[in-house]
């Protein structure tokens, strides 16, 4: 008992230390551990806040806002040659890239004499021309030019500029400082479609290996009349992030370099060897090819004309047999061919001896039957040697057991044994199931048509899309859904009737359920402007502005009929596609409170009494707080609301609804009518034939004779209709026959032929056996079969078979080489190796040197035993392997930026920032170094007080508005970056059509601020080079009392 | 000879006492320095009982079970480490690690407050609550020494060094509130819209030294023990929202605290130094009334850190108790079976600040389990309020396992 007691206790100590418990969160209330969350909204302080254009804040109480002493704007991703655009100056701006090429000279590639050219590629943003590579010549074409080629120059050489004191630097003391056009070489440029590439720089500068610095200016003016011609390149600075696309300097060069070097001892002379039988052997003597070193031995049609590829035996035409018979034993045949030994490799270590082997022999049996399948009459036990009892030897017919080929029967596997094919045994035999024309479709010329020779003369079109009975794109279609009627013929069920029985309009409008709705009280907002339509409802009459009839609507010519279409620079009062909810349009979904919807009556805080901390403050009462918007039984700002429209009902609630409904859902669905026309979407007689303007209604390319097809878009591939379809014994699928033939699954007498999946054939001698003498008198009733026995192959082809290949012993094999020695001749002594017992003996028999010096002519024999089609051998040898030193080419890639290899600018004049327009509103430049100073009425207060506080991210933010309206905003394309300045810390990336008002979101800014990792002196924000440097985006600040509703705001939820 | 052994550790784990300042303190209020050098001597023969060649490898451990009107709540942890040896007649010397101050808790306040809309800043009304997280606490790592002045007087002495971390985590929801109505009454629900996570992390330098004294006459005995805290300095810092990936919170926030220090620095950083002070002073009587059973009386007082209470934790507590109770020992209970066992009952009660109290039963027995093997094992049960929370009373079962590993290895024969 004590054991037990002792055991127990020590396993559960052990498990206690084992024992954790987890607990899941405790539900606890205190009135001492609270989570404050707070929200605080700070007035701009317009007094406080300014637009400046300098590289540090500069107080905005001070009348200096227009030092512009230092602006750091040199750091951009784009370098600007030509005539930016932006708001009002005409810009001039030259690029400049300064090389220092003393980070390429220590390189390997500008040592000693390694150096061979060097050249610059610049990147443009904005496309520069448009190339096509010619077919036909693969050269690069240009179609198009976006700028004007005659107006860039390029200018290579040194200019005086100090790149440390680069933002004091004017367009002016540079131009005077630079006489460019005297001082520095014009180099040449190539364009591509977005690059600039300036090559061979060595050509322009002496010594470029031994250059500090190299300057690059490039010019540009666009004198041509032309929109689509920019005034401007933007090329990708060495500041751009992306290495691929900076400024890059290529140096190619030339190293010389040991390596590894492994090459043929010789050179085969020839593309032909010696004659044999009168006929030149082709060798292949391409060394770059696999099968260097290969013959081919056969009389062919392909050999003796010298069409050498491809280089196998299975594509020649053999036209005889090499050796159709041998009148002794054996046959010698003797193959010579002439090689050349390069005179400075004789002396080299390990070149001689060369190794000389054969390899790949094969030899190709020459026999009537090669695999030994023809039939022979030998009786059912297949051997002639011994005579059969049962007569079926020598009884001129064939029998089983008998071989198969060329026995006159289209054989089977006769799985009943009663001796008779019948339907469904399976054949042994090909046959072409190509219907009793024996014509495929692709070559069908039409009934009673001969079969087409080639493929492409005749009509077949498996691709066709008109008339294949399948739905495709561009086709029309009745969208009445998949019960294929519509709403007036349908039954209730699911299916039509011919009439209309079941329909009403106000009582049963959809019988079968069908139709697709999404919005039944047609109350969804769309925003098609105070019109309520969209253009191509449009009219342009104001009395009648909507009318899908008379819409006046026009793609090209009349876009915008009415006029609506908001544009914040043409039509900044445009209802349509203006982003906003506007009289006129409708009301679910419009994002705003409607008379009618539902909303809940809780004040203007949102806040229904039993949340609020004091529930009585904002309860309307009609004498103690009239003014008291919670109960007050209208609706307030704040008061959240169900944005269903004035019905006061959601979508899916509304009678009707149905997401899944198949009629009119603008998709095509299975069962509903279409028109078979093809992706053209028209009938032939429109067809015209030309891929950019397939229909017209003129029928200009179509002709019933010569052109039936113009646009080759019909599905053929039938064309003599003789395909099984199943239709039944009267061959007509839109009859249904009676005896059930139709579409049982088999092929019944009457029924197409071809694709049948059988042998079409009358047994004329009705012997119920497939054989020559069925079909004698008329062909047209049969099938082609073949009678090639179980192989499936022919006899003509059977010695490429494996099974029929001589039987061969390689003598000089990779194992026994035929050693060459420079001094001595070789004359193989092989009596000894000869084996006899195989079809084919080959050995290398001689080399000799010839009169030409280095040249050496080899000799290879062949002894035959048995009549060969064809012989095919390779003579191989150990290559020679050894240390060279070899030339190569390379090429060194500097990239501007991660090198720190090319420092660039663009050097324009930079207008200063006038006084008002420095506090008329909030304005963000890059290009012009326009910074802005924001300030908030007790922010500083607020942010230098409890240092405990913790910013939500989510829910603070500051939000500005665009002012379109200012002189100065420019804004009209890309992105632009907005930035804290001070940290140069990311806060939000705007694009040119972004709404009216920006959230910028400040919670990371501001705890930063509170954390006193930054130190708060004012919203200092500013853009970044990243997006078009002359973008120019204004906001409103608080100065304009008429828009003070768009004074800058700046909200912030915190927690203690 | 008589040979006994007491080696009894109680400690008290409170759950709920994890909210409170750095944590629920982990104290062995029953365990003196002087305990071994006054065992030294068996009194009653006047002989050396076999402790002087005895070392002492001690672990314990706490579970708790404790319950309060709004959940129940189960704990458990290792709350000691140690081990003793004697290095002379009467003078022995004793190193270890233990938890000063323990906190694992986790609890969520589900109670909703709310922020009015704004509609000029596009913002709807929100509602939030808060979830909090307390883990770690202050742990110490101590040497003590107890001599044998003469049979009758005993003094200890210890110095400890504190150090640990303690992890405060809060989670704010934020939620948007969403109108909807059933049966003309309007409800409310909550679409999560944000989170703010706020974790706060206070690092442990300080330490600490006790002394003892323990006197015997015939058959009382008296101990007072004091512990004096030197300056303990805390420094917290407070981490924002410390996502293994701002932009992307679904990826959740860092595991531990290696991982958060090595990835991201402190939004803030501030340090706090406490003064040094009487933290801890315990008298206890002790009367045998027959061999080898007393009556105990302790009285004891417990300075708080005096906290600066946040919106993430209770204020520290003082403490005031007293303890009395009935103690049983069987000097042989080592050299034989099962039967013989060592036992204690008694009752206590602690005043603590905010008009809470704590008090209840306890009993602890101890047996020698195997050969040199022995297990102490405290059974304990009582109530504790909690005026600030607003659970109720709790009420909690408490059981802390002792085994006592003895080796002989250390000294042996005379000395």
């Amino acid at each position: 008992m004590y054991s037990y007691i002792k055991i127990i206790s020590q396993t559960f100590l052990i498990c206690i230390f084992f024992f954790s418990c987890e607990n899941d969160p405790l539900k606890i209330t205190s009135d001492y551990i609270q989570s404050n969350v707070e929200t605080l909204s700070f007035d701009f302080s317009n007094t406080k806040s300014c637009n400046f254009q300098s590289n540090t804040f500069i107080d905005c109480s001070s009348e200096n806002l227009t030092n512009i002493d230092s602006l750091n704007i040199v750091n951009s991703f784009r370098i600007y040659s030509g005539g930016p655009n932006d708001n009002n100056d005409q810009l001039h701006s030259y690029a400049v890239f300064s090389l220092d090429l003393s980070k390429s000279s220590n390189d390997l590639s500008c040592t000693s004499d390694n150096f061979s050219s060097a050249r610059i590629e610049l990147s443009s943003f904005n496309q520069l021309i448009d190339e096509e590579i010619n077919d036909e010549t693969e050269i690069n074409e240009v179609l198009e030019y976006y700028v004007d080629q005659s107006g860039i120059d390029v200018y290579l050489g040194n200019l005086s500029l100090d790149w440390s004191n680069l933002p004091n630097l004017s367009l002016d003391d540079f131009i005077s400082s630079n006489n460019f056009e005297a001082n520095m070489s014009n180099a040449n440029f190539s364009l591509g479609e977005y690059d600039i590439t300036i090559d061979s720089l060595q050509n322009y500068v002496d010594n470029f290996c031994d250059l500090g610095n190299l300057d690059v200016l490039i010019r540009y003016e666009n004198s041509l009349d032309d929109d689509i011609v920019k005034n401007y390149i933007e090329f990708v600075s060495s500041d751009y992030i992306f290495q691929p696309s900076q400024p890059k300097l290529y140096i190619d060069y030339n190293l010389l370099e040991q390596e590894t070097v492994v090459e043929n001892k010789y050179v085969l002379d020839s593309e032909f060897s010696t004659q044999l039988f009168g006929l030149p052997v082709p060798l292949q003597n391409d060394p770059s090819s696999s099968d260097w070193g290969k013959f081919l031995v056969a009389y062919s049609e392909e050999l003796e004309s010298g069409n050498l590829y491809p280089f196998n035996i299975d594509s020649l035409n053999i036209s005889s047999p090499l050796v159709s018979t041998i009148s002794d034993s054996f046959i010698d045949l003797a193959i010579g061919f002439i090689f050349s030994i390069d005179n400075t490799n004789i002396n080299q270590d390990n070149f001689f001896p060369i190794e000389f082997y054969i390899d790949d022999l094969v030899g190709y049996v020459e026999s009537t039957d090669p695999l030994g399948d023809n039939w022979q009459d030998c009786g059912s036990d297949g051997d002639c040697s011994f005579e059969d009892l049962d007569g079926t030897q020598g009884n001129g017919s064939w029998d089983f057991g008998e071989r198969y080929e060329k026995n006159q029967v289209l054989d089977w596997n006769d799985e009943n044994q009663n001796n008779e094919y019948d339907f469904g045994e399976p054949l042994f035999e090909n046959f072409n199931d190509y219907g009793v024309d024996n014509c495929p479709n692709i070559y069908e010329m039409g009934i009673g048509q001969d079969c087409a020779t080639e493929i492409g003369q005749s009509l077949y079109n498996d691709l066709g899309t008109q008339n294949n009975n399948t739905y495709d794109d561009n086709e029309s279609f009745e969208d009445v859904g998949e019960d294929g009627c519509l709403d007036i013929y349908e039954d209730g069920t699911g299916g039509c009737l011919l009439d209309s029985l079941i329909y009403d309009i106000e009582e049963n409008p959809d019988p079968n359920g069908d139709n697709y709705n999404i919005d039944p009280s047609d109350d969804n907002w769309n925003d098609y402007g105070s019109d309520g339509c969209f253009d191509e409802f449009e009219t342009g009459d104001p009395d009648n502005p909507c009318n899908s009839d008379d819409s006046t609507y026009d793609e090209e010519l009349n876009s915008d009929p009415n006029g609506d279409n908001y544009s914040f620079l043409d039509n900044p009062s445009g209802t349509e596609l203006n982003g906003l909810w506007d009289l006129g349009e409708l009301t679910e979904g419009n994002g705003r409170y409607d008379l009618g919807e539902t909303f809940y009556d809780v004040g203007s805080n949102g806040l229904i009494d039993s949340v609020e901390e004091f529930p009585d403050i904002d309860n309307y009462d009609e004498i103690n707080n009239p003014l008291g918007t919670e109960g007050n039984g209208q609706w307030d700002l704040g008061e959240p609301y169900q944005d269903y429209g004035i019905d006061a009902i959601v979508n899916y609630l509304e009678p009707n609804y149905n997401t899944s409904g198949t009629e009119n859902n603008n998709l095509y669905d299975t069962n509903e009518p279409f028109e078979d026309l093809g992706i053209d979407g028209c009938d032939d007689i429109y067809e015209t034939g030309d891929p950019d303007n397939p229909c017209n209604l003129d029928g200009s390319g179509y002709d019933q004779e010569l052109n039936p097809d113009p646009n080759h878009d019909n599905y053929l591939v039938d064309i003599n209709s003789d395909d099984w379809q199943d239709c039944g014994s009267d061959s007509d699928c839109s009859n249904v026959d009676e005896n059930g033939s139709q579409s049982n699954g088999i092929w019944d007498i009457g029924e197409g032929t071809e694709l049948n999946g059988k042998i079409d054939w009358v047994d004329t001698n009705l012997n119920n056996i497939i054989d020559l003498d069925d079909c004698l008198e008329d062909s047209s009733e049969c099938e082609i079969w073949f009678d090639d026995g179980q192989d499936l192959k022919p006899d003509s082809l059977e010695f490429l078979d494996s099974g029929s290949f001589l039987s061969k012993n390689i003598i000089h094999n990779s194992a026994l080489t035929a050693d060459f020695h420079i001094d001595q001749d070789l004359n193989s002594d092989i009596d000894a190796l000869v084996d006899d017992s195989k079809d084919i003996n080959i050995w290398l028999a001689s080399i000799y040197p010839t009169t030409e010096n280095g040249q050496y002519e080899a000799t290879i024999n062949i002894r035959l035993r048995k009549p060969a089609k064809a012989i095919e051998f390779k003579v191989s040898h150990s290559p020679h392997i050894f240390l060279d030193s070899i030339n190569n080419s390379y090429t060194s890639i500097f990239y501007g930026g991660s090198d720190s290899l090319i420092n660039d600018i663009s050097v324009y004049n930079i207008s200063e920032l006038n006084t008002m327009h420095s506090s008329d509103n909030i304005a963000l430049s890059y290009g012009k170094g326009i910074k802005s100073h924001l300030d908030f009425e007790g922010l500083s207060n607020f942010i230098n007080g409890d240092s405990s506080i913790f910013v939500d991210k989510t829910n603070s933010s500051l939000i500005l508005y665009s002012n379109y309206i200012a002189d100065e905003y420019y804004f009209d394309s890309g992105f632009a970056d907005i930035y804290y300045s001070d940290q140069n810390i990311f806060l939000k990336r705007i694009y040119f059509d972004s709404m009216d008002s920006i959230s910028i979101p400040i919670g990371d800014l501001m705890q930063k601020f509170i954390d006193k990792e930054f130190d708060y002196n004012g919203i200092n924000l500013e853009i970044d080079g990243n997006g078009y440097n002359f973008n120019y985006p204004v906001f409103y600040n608080s100065n304009q009392d008429e828009n003070s509703m768009f004074s800058p705001k700046l909200n912030i939820m915190y927690a203690k | 000879m008589n040979k006994y052994i007491v080696m009894i550790v109680v400690s008290f784990s409170f759950p709920y006492s994890s909210i409170y300042g750095y944590g629920e303190y982990v104290y062995s209020d029953f365990d003196f320095i002087t305990d071994y050098s006054s065992s030294y001597i068996d009194y009653k023969s006047k002989g050396i009982s076999n402790r002087a060649t005895e070392s002492v490898f001690n672990i314990s451990y706490n579970i708790k079970s404790s319950s309060a009107d709004v959940s129940k709540l189960e704990n458990s942890y290792l709350s000691s480490f140690s081990f003793l040896f004697p290095v002379s007649i009467g003078h022995f010397i004793k190193f270890g690690v233990s938890p000063y101050t323990n906190s694992n808790i986790n609890y969520f306040d589900d109670t909703y407050s709310y922020i009015s809309a704004n509609p000029s800043l596009g913002l709807g009304p929100l509602a939030f609550n808060s979830n909090y997280e307390s883990i770690g606490g202050i742990s110490k790592a101590y040497l003590n020494y107890s001599t044998m002045v003469n049979d009758n007087f005993f003094i200890g002495i210890e110095y400890a060094h504190s150090f640990g971390n303690l992890e405060q985590n809060k989670k704010i929801f934020l939620y948007d509130i969403v109108y909807d109505e059933a049966n003309d009454d309007v409800l409310i629900n909550y679409s999560l819209n944000d989170s703010m996570i706020i974790k706060k992390i206070h690092t442990f330098d300080g330490s600490s030294a006790k002394i003892e004294a323990k006197f015997r006459s015939n058959k009382n005995e008296y101990t007072i023990s004091a512990l004096y805290d030197f300056p303990l300095s805390v420094e917290t810092r407070i981490f924002y929202n410390p996502f293994l990936n701002s932009s992307n919170e679904s990826l959740g926030i860092y595991e531990d605290l290696e991982q958060l220090e090595s990835a991201l620095d402190a939004n803030q950083s501030n340090q706090y130094k406490y003064e040094s002070g009487l933290k801890n002073l315990i008298f206890q009587f002790k009367k045998e009334h027959k061999d080898y059973k007393y009556l105990v009386l302790q009285l004891a007082s417990l300075d708080n850190f005096n906290y600066s209470a946040s919106t993430m934790n209770l204020p520290d507590r003082t403490t005031k108790s007293i303890y009395l109770g009935y103690e049983s020992y069987n000097p042989n209970y080592r050299l034989s079976s099962f039967e013989y066992i060592n036992y204690k009952i008694g009752f206590y009660f602690k005043s603590l600040d905010y008009s809470d109290h704590d008090y209840g039963l306890q009993f602890d027995y101890g047996l020698n389990y195997a050969e040199n093997n022995n297990m102490f094992i405290s059974f304990k049960y009582g109530y504790q309020t909690h005026n600030l929370l607003n659970i109720g009373t709790e009420k909690y079962y408490f059981i802390s396992l002792n085994l006592e590993s003895i080796e002989n290895w250390f000294l042996k024969g005379d000395y």
